[in-house]
């Protein structure tokens, strides 16, 4: 009854990239407050209340022990259609419609690369993007050794941005909501399409470090002495940086503000965010290159899915040999996302955007008119 | 006679260009299209203020630009503050000066229209005009003579319609309602006031003004009329778009407080003394002039104010100038071209031997900065400096190498990255970035504008867009012939007080034998490392005739731990600072209590800054005869003499120097 304060269970995936899951949204403690007020408050498995229910019903049930069935019975929602997800609580709706994206999303290795790529109903496979790490540490100025020097470098930074890195080891959701003005109520359905873009985001980017492998910086030098918990798994891509921008992508999209000044600085806000990661000493400027191309990409397919964009870019490419001295700065620069999304590109196989995606994108959309 | 399209033949005229003075700073701005050296996008109309060392007089280069019967020079335009008619004024040897864009990037090679016939040298002051100087027709100097002491305040957010400066003058035969008697605000595009005639930019109102025909409605009467209460001291400043007053205290707030405002904050009680009564010569700094010091056009704006505050007082009155700004770099012995323009001010303005004009300048709070490196090279033998660079700087990074005239050295700069640059002398050598943009300059011409002795200017891009690499840049200097001390300072890329978002992060020297100083006045070892807490003053504070303090606590009279140390390369010019005056209340209660920006407000402050106009306010009460220099001296000698029981004995002369002030 007390809904989702009882999914307070889930702040066990705070090991999602330091998301720290439902607990880190405010607005699904509406419960307390909700209409049926009767209930607010009620912890889960309340035994005062369900003994004042047994003997509520006991005094009001049906006399004759037979349960009486309404009449008209309730009509039976049509099968699978997208809009039975207005019906379930937000958790629901979540998990049934990654189960859908990642249905179609599968993981391949070659080599020293790690591909993910989109494949649907038995077609061929189609690249979403292709990441692979830098040669191993052991070569004169080798790539790990720069970088660690671009960390080292960037904690001169840490007294400034301490606490910019502490509030963002949760969603940002205060920075868009920031920027954006969202508040929970008036944007319920958006903030619902961003935990499902930060949902795929993180999956995708956890598999990709599970392949990759790559060891933090503190790994490499005991001078790095991060300021936050060194999250348990791969430095390599960046999760915060994947998330960061395959929110700013999903919202540039959604609030119709490509190409403007909030287009400019939802990137910048992403690789501020991206940055302070760097700054804590818990990644590498190149994991931040590499987190802004996959959650660009991430962004840009799930925009397909939902029916809002025709396609993503499939050719991108991080290669790792590449990132001698290579450093991660703010700026506002896009990589031309979502605006090549919608213009010629190579042709790709066709793809049906997968209904209730595309349900929760109408619905936020309607938010934005 | 000049050519107003300033396309006047190069060379000729003055020196052949590779034995002119050259500013290594103008030289980066010509390589890297000004884009770090001035605030605006810059294209080839607009005008760049230099700051310049005439060869015969300021009044023989105005007359160059501005012929009689002749058109004026179209590519320069000289305020007419050097062109007054005061005796003083005739014999001063510098000014300052807007210059178009293509004429300054030829004249750090050639010569246009024989610029360099009336020009020693001359520096990058980095103020990019969109107005530039209007000389107009109006033309306003003060003739009159009162026997006064005037106070002069040279700052950001000066509240003028604070109490302390609208009360009524109860000396003086002169009855006004103002203690400010004028007011210029050198900030552009802002609309109030009057050109000021003079510096022909900024916006001036001058009690002078009454009766002059086209000027009477600016007078400072006028600017305060209708002020009532502090709410009304709000809607004035908004209503006349006043920079630096938004907040409740404001750096010129206290150091006008502290010179000449009419509350003691050590004895909570009004001030009976003269300063609280002289009348008062304020003149505001541009935002962007403190906004970001690497642009190094306070010199030219500290020049002009200088000019202007003596060309409204009478040839034999006396003016106590505060000066609580400055920066890091520069040949710390009294040669740069400000030091030198402030001695010949004061040197000129002089009546025999009795000096009319002091100017007192906080010493700075750089002692712990790490921006100072001091050490000494037999031939053959190789230092190396490192500096840290940070990340999202907006401001480039500069690092000047000041050796002895007769040395000969090798020079090269590793990189972050390993990508290693050497310069000989007289060379200039740049690197790109991979974008080709000019990461780093190193600039080592024959004769630097900037001083005596030999200038290696290396400048680094700012790092915010990856224009150059933020890290660990090492600098060898290998010494090849002569002996000597070879000393770098980082320059100040910080905001300076009263701006609301900071603009650069400071570079610094790096050292494993470095070590903390604790308490101590000393390096825990002297020697052991190149980074050297000594010659840390302020580039304004090593001329031979101003008055330099440093910072004390009130309490024990301990110099505060990060006031800047004496002694002037070299040792010219004596030894500095001059005296020393509270900037904390204790080691434990860092700060004053100093004048908030409205009436009655109080507000907290520390440093040399602070210091400073406390001796301003020392010499307008005692100063009769004499020079400054000395008058700080024998006030300080007088007070050491009877210090208070509190204070410890008195500190080494290179922080405190002939001793301390209450």
């Amino acid at each position: 009854m007390s809904g989702n304060s009882g999914w307070s269970g889930w702040s066990g995936w705070s090991g999602w990239s330091g998301w720290s899951g439902w607990s880190g949204w405010s607005g699904w403690s509406g419960w307390s407050g909700g209409s049926l007020g009767g209930l607010s408050g009620a912890a889960p498995g309340n035994p005062m209340l369900a003994d004042a229910l047994i003997r509520s019903r006991a005094a009001i049930g049906s006399a004759d022990g037979l349960p009486s069935l309404r009449n008209p019975p309730p009509a039976l929602p049509v099968f699978d259609a997208p809009e039975n997800c207005a019906r379930w609580e937000p958790n629901v709706r979540f998990y049934s419609m990654l189960f859908d994206i990642l249905g179609k999303l599968e993981f391949a290795g070659v080599g020293n690369a790690a591909t993910v790529q989109f494949r649907e109903g038995g077609g061929a496979a189609v690249r979403l993007i292709s990441m692979s790490r830098p040669q191993p540490p052991g070569a004169a100025r080798n790539i790990y050794e720069s970088q660690c020097n671009l960390v080292q470098s960037w904690a001169a930074l840490r007294s400034d941005r301490m606490t910019e890195i502490m509030a963002e080891m949760a969603p940002q959701v205060a920075y868009w909501s920031a920027m954006l003005n969202l508040q929970p109520q008036r944007h319920k359905w958006t903030m619902e399409l961003m935990n499902l873009a930060l949902g795929v985001a993180a999956i995708t980017s956890f598999r990709i470090k599970q392949a990759l492998a790559v060891p933090r910086p503190s790994a490499f030098s005991s001078d790095i002495q991060p300021i936050i918990a060194v999250p348990e798994h791969g430095s390599l891509p960046s999760g915060h940086a994947t998330e960061a921008y395959a929110a700013a992508n999903v919202l540039v999209a959604l609030a119709g503000v490509l190409d403007t000044d909030l287009h400019k600085r939802l990137y910048t806000q992403a690789s501020r965010i991206a940055i302070n990661r760097t700054i804590a000493g818990v990644h590498f400027p190149m994991d931040s290159i590499a987190g802004k191309m996959l959650g660009t990409t991430v962004a840009e397919f799930l925009l397909t899915q939902a029916g809002a964009i025709p396609k993503w870019k499939n050719d991108r490419v991080f290669d790792g040999q590449t990132m001698l001295d290579k450093d991660f700065i703010q700026s506002n620069d896009h990589e031309g996302s979502l605006v090549l999304a919608l213009s010629s590109l190579p042709p790709q196989p066709p793809h049906t955007p997968i209904p209730p995606v595309k349900w929760l994108w109408a619905e936020a959309k309607k938010e934005w008119a | 006679m000049g050519d107003d399209t300033g396309a006047g033949a190069d060379g000729g005229g003055g020196s052949p260009p590779n034995e002119r003075a050259t500013d290594p700073y103008l030289l980066w701005a010509c390589d890297t299209g000004f884009r770090h050296s001035v605030a605006d996008p810059i294209g080839d109309d607009l005008f760049v203020t230099i700051i310049i060392e005439c060869e015969v007089s300021a009044n023989d280069f105005y007359e160059w630009a501005n012929p009689k019967g002749g058109q004026a020079l179209r590519w320069v335009r000289v305020p007419k503050l050097y062109n007054v008619t005061a005796a003083w004024a005739k014999r001063t040897r510098f000014c300052t000066a807007q210059v178009r864009r293509t004429e300054v990037e030829r004249l750090a090679k050639g010569d246009v229209d024989g610029f360099w016939m009336n020009v020693a040298r001359f520096e990058l002051a980095a103020d990019v005009s969109t107005t530039s100087i209007n000389p107009g027709d109006t033309f306003f100097e003060f003739m009159g003579s009162q026997n006064r002491t005037y106070a002069g305040v040279i700052d950001v957010g000066i509240p003028f319609a604070r109490g302390d400066y609208r009360s009524q003058l109860s000396t003086g035969s002169v009855a006004t309602m103002n203690r400010m008697v004028a007011l210029w605000d050198q900030s552009q595009l802002k609309s109030g006031g009057v050109t000021s005639p003079l510096g022909g930019y900024g916006r001036e109102w001058n009690e002078r003004f009454k009766g002059q025909p086209t000027l009477q409605n600016f007078t400072m009467s006028k600017l305060l009329t209708g002020i009532g209460d502090v709410t009304d001291e709000a809607r004035l400043y908004r209503a006349k778009q006043w920079d630096g007053v938004e907040t409740a205290a404001s750096h010129g707030a206290a150091v006008l407080g502290e010179m000449v405002g009419t509350h003691d904050y050590v004895t909570q009680t009004s001030h009976t003394d003269k300063a609280s009564v002289t009348p008062v010569l304020a003149v505001q700094l541009p935002r962007r002039t403190v906004g970001n010091s690497a642009r190094a056009s306070l010199a030219a704006h500290v020049l002009d104010g200088l000019r202007w505050m003596l060309s409204n007082i009478g040839k034999t009155e006396r003016l106590i100038v505060a000066v609580s700004l400055g920066t890091h770099a520069g040949p710390h012995d009294g040669s740069s071209i400000i030091e030198a323009a402030i001695d010949d001010l004061i040197e000129q303005t002089a009546v025999n031997s009795d000096e009319r004009l002091a100017v007192v300048i906080a010493g700075g709070n750089s002692r712990e900065s790490r921006t100072h490196a001091k050490f000494s090279l037999a031939p053959n033998k190789t230092r190396r400096l490192d500096v840290r660079v940070l990340p999202d700087d907006v401001t480039p990074s500069y690092i000047e190498l000041w050796a002895p005239a007769d040395v000969v050295f090798e020079l090269a700069v590793t990189e972050p990255s390993g990508r290693r640059s050497a310069c000989g002398a007289g060379q200039a050598v740049t690197s790109p970035n991979t974008g080709n943009e000019i990461a780093i300059g190193i600039y080592r011409p024959q004769i630097s504008a900037s001083g005596l002795g030999q200038m290696a200017l290396i400048a680094i891009a700012p790092t915010v867009s990856g224009s150059a690499q933020h890290g660990l840049y090492s600098i060898t200097i290998q010494m090849k012939t002569g002996n000597g001390d070879i000393h770098a300072w980082i320059e100040r890329v910080n905001s300076m007080y009263d701006v609301n978002r900071p603009r650069g992060r400071q570079s610094y020297f790096v050292d494993a034998f470095y070590l903390d100083a604790g308490l101590h006045y000393a390096d825990p070892v002297p020697g052991a490392s190149y980074i050297e807490r000594d010659t840390t003053l302020n580039s304004y504070a090593t001329g031979k005739r101003t008055v330099v303090v440093s910072a004390i606590d009130e309490l024990q009279g301990k110099p505060a731990r990060d006031t800047s140390s004496g002694l002037a390369r070299g040792g010219i010019h004596g030894t500095r600072p001059d005296v020393a005056a509270p900037g904390d209340e204790s080691v434990w209660a860092t700060g004053l209590q100093v004048s908030g920006v409205h009436s009655g407000a109080v507000a907290r402050l520390r440093g040399s800054s602070i210091a400073a106009p406390r001796v301003a306010r020392r010499l307008i009460n005692k100063w009769k005869s004499g020079t400054a220099r000395a008058e700080a001296a024998r006030i300080a000698a007088q007070i050491e003499a009877h210090k208070p029981p509190s204070w410890v004995a008195r500190p080494p002369g290179k922080l405190v120097g002939s001793g301390r002030v209450k």
